[in-house]
């Protein structure tokens, strides 16, 4: 399991939630938010690797936060 | 501007001060670079912003060259909001005077509700009230001609 540590300030939890269920075919992710942050708890379901998921799950997350950012 | 790189496996880390960099700046750079490089912003400490910057499968630049595109491009996407926002006053004193010429000359009810005092109400910038005579009369010759 991999855990990423989000800043609410700079991650909304919505993006995160929303990512969590777009990868949701590809891992198993759990969203915690905890103080300042969100955890983001990423396993990979058979066959993918954990590290470039969760990094490519941060990725999208961030893009979703930029359109966000732009669109409002 | 930044700290001294760390570097974690094939990662690096790097620090940039928000007060020289805007947010929204550091937001523009690293969407560029998500298609290139899995991206992380922190803030561990206040003001400033931490971008963990590792190149994805296959891409074939070293990672001191790819931070080094990242603060290129940070400086474009500043310099780019700046302009934006001087160009942003401009539109809105050339609309806000645009929107005022439309509005049309005042009304009689306008003219009316003026608060004009003696001194005003005969004051003539424009020579409106010197007759056409009086403003085209042939002079006289000047003395000494």
């Amino acid at each position: 399991v991999i855990e990423l540590r989000l800043r609410l300030e700079l991650y909304p939890v919505e993006a995160v939630r929303e990512a969590a269920r777009a990868y949701a075919e590809h891992a198993e992710v759990e969203v915690e938010e905890r103080d300042a942050l969100t955890l983001v708890r990423v396993s990979a379901l058979a066959g993918a690797d954990e590290q470039t998921l969760a990094d490519e799950l941060a990725n999208y997350v961030l893009g979703l936060t930029i359109e966000r950012r732009a669109a409002s | 501007m930044r700290r001294p790189m760390a570097a974690q496996s094939e990662a690096i880390v790097f620090e940039l001060e928000e007060s020289l960099y805007p947010l929204d700046a550091i937001y523009g750079a690293a969407y560029v670079f998500i298609d290139r490089c899995y991206v992380l912003l922190d803030r561990e400490n206040p003001g400033r912003i931490s971008v963990r910057l590792r190149p994805k499968p296959g891409v074939d630049a070293a990672t001191e060259d790819l931070v080094g595109e990242f603060e290129n491009e940070l400086l474009g996407q500043a310099w780019r909001r700046l302009l934006v926002e001087d160009n942003r006053r401009v539109v809105e004193t050339v609309t806000t005077q645009a929107l005022a010429g439309a509005a049309g000359p005042r009304g009689l009810d306008d003219l009316l509700d003026m608060d004009l005092d003696e001194q005003a109400a005969f004051d003539d910038p424009l020579g409106i009230a010197v007759s056409w005579e009086e403003k085209y009369k042939k002079r006289g010759p000047k003395e000494g001609e």
